[in-house]
């Protein structure tokens, strides 16, 4: 059976960017979630590092959304191809890669969703409180609850374990939406492939007594702290102490709480991030506020994150490298004392106000439950296991698996893992792969605007409030007004054949909805324009009750004068739309890979293997970049043999062209068709493709210091691996490695990422062969986040010493005669110890490399550091600015080899949202201009921040790029002249309310 | 980049300077010279382009008045194909800077320009002109008295207090400051400037950029202070939403203003479009509202319309001002909230081809204070 839905299991960042991948690539998913909204634990966070900005929208699908959609991801989530099943999990698979049978459960919700108009009288009769978890549990909610003000829908819904049925809410509830008689629902579906996203839980406090978490009120998570300093949070971002009310004037951070211990061997990866976010945070409310976080190695692996460590020191943020074994309460002053290593090695106790706690990550699937079903492996941490070099598959076909559920990680991983998984999964799918959906327009003659109007009497909701039929007689009045209705329910599904037939009936051409806040019911609203014939943006709506009726309860004669004001403002808002027009763009379904790297292959490969045919163009003789210098990998993958079979693999695809000492010296056209220019040794010719994926790659930090140079023993991270990779190598006795050369200061102020675990591969490599020989590591941080962790421990039980060395006394290394003499600081001893090792391993990390200009002749942007900028750094980790490039590998940032991969195949990923295309159905035109008007002066052009708008030389202005426009408005702001146009945001129509609001 | 600096007597300048340019186009350097000409009146002077040597004799290359900004010009001529053969301009400093900034809103190519720009005193209103041409005023002697640091009343009010009236952001300066009162100076500041004042050898200024810099900073420093006390008395006299209203109360929406800026580029003016027409019942709400509707309608609306899409490349040629029936001070005014607007973005208009307009512009880190973090 043709089988074209995929399931994914959970809906947080993961879930999100797997669905929304599948669907932007034709595929139906049903996307189910436990819990009983969306979102996952991103929902409670509102800024995210190291942008400090939220961000979350630029995930959004960026073609054929509605404008409910486009608000915000943390409110609401739609895609035509997803259906979302709320408090629903997986209980069984059956059947095979292709054609699973899956057995789902949903929990009863009590509440009607589509009958629920969210006016909150159930909240307010209910009789059961309990702690919010949504805050932290720092303030309480009744037993049926919305999750958060800003959720959409703002549906109820009432928690099974603390509500006694009492039936109020029912008798409250003026749409009958409450039906306390729902029943858990067993159900199955066909599904072609299964993607699992579950998460992770938050580390419970409660599991580590010593830190009194739960006893002391000032001890608090980092998820707490985040909701105290949010604006939506339980007081409004009144930050105080918990215990006195008073101001915080001592903050400490304790990173790894259920992290990298015993339990936990592994390192939860963003909270030293969190903590650094949240410290800052604090000082932006207060820089006087002391502010310290305690960490053990600070993980600022992620890109820009050590400037961003850097911003967080400049503010005042203080950094001590010490674990806090416990936190004690002082009675008298109700402050906490926590003991830390202090300076000159003694310990010290300090004082604080408020202690945050940095809990960690753990697996959401404790109980194996999921891992038993679905027959995967897991870890001793408790993670599912995913197959060699950690891509995203799995022990079984068709089932793959992403983001914290199989180690713990940041967004931006996060949502790679969930595109790779979702290109994995397209393997299975099958029957036609993209059914175009034909749209019909209606040819509306621009006849003079008959405007309908519906006032929403939301139950008693507005009609209590607001003297409706006095507003309509007023509305009638006014010149291109056909009818004005009043409607108990306008969101009532069994309403909208009545008012479909109203509009046919009285051959109105425009409509307004008077009724609750406008996004909510957008997309029904417009289906009934669509149903009555009529353009679907030739409706407005306006928001007489949250605007109107529920700010202006005891006055109603201003409360009329303002809804008819606003009403007033919308017909002459639908009055003044025009019809939308829609495109289609060919679209041609061959991809241009840069870089025969790791990434530039995987990616080729991936693509190739979905039929879709490649061009792979490398400046170099020899596929292989980088990696080819690589021999050993933390976990025992053989890199040589990978890359063997990897470029084996692509050389022998006959969908793969490969063009070796090939540059790319021109680009034209736009997202579907981009015309390149390449130049072989042989020939210089022009190609067409649909997109490019640049995966251009970095080069090694060349090392200047520690005696680099000046004897033989003194030798990179590659020169060791290759030595070290010749089986005759002698036996070393002392081997040295100096971790962070050329990272993490000075010129460059970042983290190479890949170091730590590739020393440490090396060391570990050393000992097993080797037990004998003395191996010392002299680190800053090391960066052995997720299950890296483990290696680490594992080196340090082998016997492999290390030793922290600040930036302001680093090693000195002395060559004298034949002998290499490394001395440095014992932070633990005090003393200074001389090693005179047989090697001294440098090692180096990664530099920025686009020596080909491939930013300029691709419009991105750099980082600071010389990388690429993608479009956002933490939602959209793989898209370039301009639609229909995708960035992956050391070209965006350093990183290790496995997390090169699945960036590879995140581009992939979402080239394939493109190239399984045929044409691109353009978004309807947004923008559009004036040629009369436009001047040519190309500010817009300049403006534009989706490159979008370009000057037509021939026509002598300035046209839109249908395809790339997202109707930002940017365009017309900056256009002197009005020759910008923005589909419903017209000036006339713009002038026209604002003259009804202020003439009111 | 070059740098050549030469120096003649001041008393043969006019002579000299035509000479000169006569030679260019009679040696093919330039095709062409655009030039202030002697209108047929006598009484007054506006740009010409002439090709025919022999026409140079009727010029008055310094005549102190701008009957229309030559950055309008320029842009006319090269908007839509950029010269094919080297064309020398004669301009002010503001019209300089006009031409850059429309250069850089591609409204203008300087593709095969010769830019001669020349020390600015300062210019009369073309009736002002008029009146001294027909009284028979002494210009050299007021261009003396001028350069040396007296007011006169006469001269348009931007001018009096212009800071920007020295130009070298051109291929060819034609200097005053910096020279004893006997001689003007020749400063070529590009290859293309020094080749051309090869069919001009004088005497070598020495030192000249020493003495000149002094000389400059002395005469900006004077202007900058003028320009202060101009923007103290008008912010007196317009702040505000009253003052406003009564400063534009004689604004007849004739638009000059807008049609003689050299900045405002717009093929037709926004508030000349369809946008600007309402139905019958528009007219009779607004009214309805205070019972009283002034009309037409939307004149504060149009000078401030137009000063928001305008003021960040203003130059403060004071075009508007001449233009004006009604003698609103609408380039001072302009000339202020430009100012204001531009040193905001740490811009000045026509300063460099190399800085991007405010607009086009996007700074991660600005405008907080309005947009927030």
């Amino acid at each position: 059976m043709a089988n074209n839905r995929v399931l994914v299991v959970g809906s947080g960042v993961s879930g999100w960017a797997a669905a929304l991948n599948l669907a932007s690539s034709g595929v139906q998913v049903s996307l189910i979630e436990q819990a009983p909204f969306l979102g996952g634990t991103l929902t409670q966070v509102e800024r995210q590092f190291p942008t400090n900005r939220c961000l979350m929208c630029t995930l959004l699908p960026v073609t054929e959304r509605v404008e409910a959609a486009e608000f915000c991801l943390r409110r609401d989530f739609y895609h035509p191809f997803i259906d979302v099943h709320l408090l629903t999990a997986l209980k069984k698979v059956e059947g095979e890669a292709g054609n699973f049978t899956v057995q789902l459960e949903t929990k009863p919700r009590y509440v009607v969703e589509e009958a629920c108009i969210a006016c909150g009288k159930c909240e307010a009769v209910c009789p059961e409180e309990v702690p919010d978890p949504f805050n932290g549990n720092l303030s309480n909610r009744k037993a049926i609850y919305a999750r958060s003000p800003q959720g959409i829908p703002h549906v109820y819904v009432i928690d099974e374990a603390v509500c006694t049925k009492c039936g109020k809410c029912v008798e409250a509830c003026p749409t009958n939406a409450i039906d306390l008689k729902q029943e858990t629902k067993s159900w199955d579906l066909n599904v072609a492939a299964v993607v699992v996203a579950a998460g992770f839980d938050l580390f419970d406090p409660n599991n580590l007594l010593q830190y009194g978490w739960g006893r002391y009120p000032d001890v608090l998570t980092s998820l707490q702290l985040e909701r105290l300093l949010s604006e939506t949070g339980p007081t409004q971002g009144n930050w105080v102490r918990q215990a006195t009310g008073e101001p915080v004037k001592k903050v400490a951070f304790i990173q790894c709480v259920g992290s990298r211990d015993v339990d936990h061997p592994y390192c939860s990866s963003a909270c030293c991030m969190i903590a650094l976010k949240e410290a800052m945070f604090v000082k932006e409310k207060n820089p006087e506020i002391e502010t310290t976080l305690y960490y053990m190695d600070l993980r600022d692996f992620g890109k820009g994150y050590y400037r961003y460590r850097e911003q967080a020191a400049a503010m005042g943020v203080k950094f001590v490298a010490s674990r806090v074994p416990d936190v004690k309460y002082n009675p008298a002053t109700k402050q906490l004392l926590i003991r830390h290593i202090g300076d000159n090695d003694a310990v010290t106790e300090e004082a604080v106000d408020q202690v945050i706690l940095a809990v960690g990550q753990t697996p959401s699937d404790k109980s194996g439950t999921l891992a038993g079903m679905l027959d995967l492996e897991k870890d001793e941490g408790g993670y599912l296991v995913a197959t060699d070099l950690n891509t995203t598959a799995t022990r079984r076909d068709g089932i793959y698996i992403c983001g914290s559920v199989r180690e713990p990680k940041d967004i931006p991983d996060a949502i790679c893992e969930g595109d790779a998984a979702a290109a994995q999964a397209i393997r299975w799918v099958e029957g036609p792969r993209l059914e175009e959906e034909k749209e019909a327009h209606p040819e509306v003659e621009l006849e003079p605007p008959k405007v309908g109007i519906f006032l929403c009497r939301c139950g008693d909701e507005i009609a209590a409030r607001l003297d409706l039929p006095s507003l309509a007689e007023e509305l009638r009045k006014r010149g291109n007004v056909a009818f004005v209705q009043e409607v108990d329910y306008l969101c009532l599904k069994e309403t909208t054949d009545s008012l479909v037939k109203q509009i046919k009936d009285s051959k109105v051409n425009r409509v307004v909805f008077a009724a609750c806040v406008p996004y909510r019911f957008e997309q029904q609203f417009r289906s009934i324009l669509k149903e009555a014939g009529l353009p679907e943006n030739f409706m407005t709506i306006t928001s007489i009750r949250e605007q109107v009726a529920w700010v202006h309860e005891a006055d109603s004669e201003s409360a009329r004068r303002k809804a008819a004001a606003m009403v007033a403002a919308a017909i002459d808002r639908v009055a003044g739309e025009i019809p939308r027009t829609q495109a289609t763009q060919p679209v041609t379904g061959k991809v241009l890979v840069i870089g025969g790297g790791v990434a530039g292959l995987t990616a080729s490969q991936f693509l190739a293997e979905q039929g879709v045919p490649v061009d792979l163009v490398e400046i170099e003789e020899n596929l292989g970049g980088n990696f080819k210098t690589t021999h050993f990998l933390l976990g025992g993958s053989d890199p040589q043999a990978f890359l063997g079979d990897l470029i084996e693999k692509v050389q022998t695809n006959e969908n793969i062209r490969v063009l070796t000492k090939t540059r790319v010296t021109a680009k034209e056209g736009s997202l579907g068709r981009f015309v390149i220019t390449l130049e072989t040794p042989e020939e210089t010719f022009k190609e067409v493709y649909g997109g490019v994926i640049l995966a251009t790659g970095a080069k090694e930090h060349e090392v200047t210091e520690y005696a680099y140079g000046q004897h033989p023993a003194v030798v990179t991270m590659r020169e060791f691996g290759e030595k070290l990779s010749d089986p005759s190598m002698p036996a070393p006795k002392d081997l040295v490695f100096i971790q962070c050369v050329g990272s993490r200061e000075g010129d460059h102020p970042y983290c190479s990422r890949y170091c730590c675990s590739k020393a440490l591969a090396h060391a570990l490599e050393v000992k097993q062969r080797w037990p004998e020989c003395q191996v010392s590591v002299l680190y800053r941080d090391i960066m052995t986040y997720g299950n890296r962790e483990r290696a680490y421990t594992e080196a340090r039980e082998m016997g492999i010493h290390f030793f922290r060395y600040g930036v302001d006394d680093k090693p000195a290394v002395e060559v004298g005669g034949d002998v290499v003499t490394v001395r440095f600081t014992d932070p633990v001893l005090g003393g200074k110890v001389t090693v005179s090792p047989d090697f001294l391993v440098l090692s180096n990390g990664a530099e920025a490399d686009d020596r080909e200009g491939m930013a300029d002749l691709f419009g991105l942007e750099t980082t600071e550091d010389g990388f690429f900028k993608e479009a956002e750094v933490k939602f959209r980790p793989v898209d370039a600015p301009e639609a229909g490039i995708w960035l992956c590998g050391l070209a965006l940032g350093p990183k290790n080899v496995n997390e090169v991969i699945i960036q590879a195949e995140a581009a992939a990923a979402r080239a394939l949202t493109v190239l399984r295309k045929q044409a691109l159905r353009l978004p309807h035109v947004k923008a559009w201009v004036s040629p009369r008007r436009c001047s040519a002066c190309e500010m817009c052009v300049d403006a534009c921040p989706y490159h979008a708008r370009i000057k037509d030389e021939d026509l002598g202005y300035v046209v839109v790029r249908e395809a790339l426009c997202q109707g930002c408005g940017v365009c017309t702001t900056v256009c002197p002249n009005n020759a910008v146009k923005l589909i419903s945001y017209q000036e006339n129509q713009i002038f026209s309310m604002i003259d009804r609001m202020a003439l009111g | 980049m070059a740098n050549k600096w030469i120096k003649h007597p001041l008393e043969n300048r006019d002579a000299l300077i035509k000479g000169w340019l006569k030679t260019l186009l009679e040696k093919e350097i330039v095709k062409g010279v655009v030039v202030p000409s002697l209108l047929p009146s006598g009484a007054n002077a506006a740009q010409s382009l002439i090709t025919d040597p022999a026409m140079l004799e009727n010029t008055d290359p310094f005549a102190p008045v701008m009957a229309v900004s030559t950055a309008k010009i320029i842009s006319k001529m090269t908007r839509l194909k950029p010269m094919e053969k080297p064309v020398a301009v004669l301009l002010r400093p503001c019209e300089l800077r006009a031409t850059i900034e429309l250069t850089k809103l591609k409204q203008a190519n300087l593709d095969n320009l010769l830019l001669i720009a020349m020390d600015c005193a300062g210019t009369f209103s073309v009736k002002t002109y008029t009146s001294l041409v027909q009284e028979g005023a002494n210009f050299v002697e007021i261009e003396r008295k001028l350069f040396a640091g007296e007011e006169d009343p006469l001269l348009r009010p931007v001018c009096q207090g212009c800071e920007w009236s020295v130009p070298d952001n051109c291929d060819i300066t034609i200097a005053w400051h910096g020279l004893d009162e006997s001689s003007f100076g020749l400063i070529a500041h590009t290859e293309k400037g020094e080749a051309s004042l090869a069919e001009m050898e004088g005497e070598a200024w020495e030192n000249g950029e020493e003495a000149r810099a002094a000389a400059v900073e002395k005469w900006t420093n004077d202007k900058i202070a003028k320009r202060d006390a101009q923007f103290a008395e008008l912010k007196e006299r317009v702040s505000g939403v009253e003052n406003l209203l009564k400063t534009y109360a004689a604004c007849i929406n004739c638009h000059n203003c807008m049609t003689v800026c050299p900045i405002c580029f717009c093929k037709e003016c926004f508030f000349d479009s369809a946008v600007f027409e309402f139905e019958s019942d528009r007219f009779m709400d607004w009214s309805s509202a205070r019972g009283n509707l002034r009309l037409p309608t939307d004149t504060l609306l149009f000078h401030i319309g137009r000063m928001n899409h305008m003021s960040t490349s203003c130059v403060a040629c004071g075009m508007c001002q001449d233009a004006c029936p009604n003698d609103i001070p609408v380039a001072q005014i302009f000339k202020m909230v430009g100012f204001n607007t531009q040193q905001r973005f740490d811009y000045v208009a026509g300063r460099s081809l190399d800085e991007p307009v405010p607009l086009a512009d996007f700074r991660e880190d600005e405008l907080h204070e309005i947009g927030g973090e």
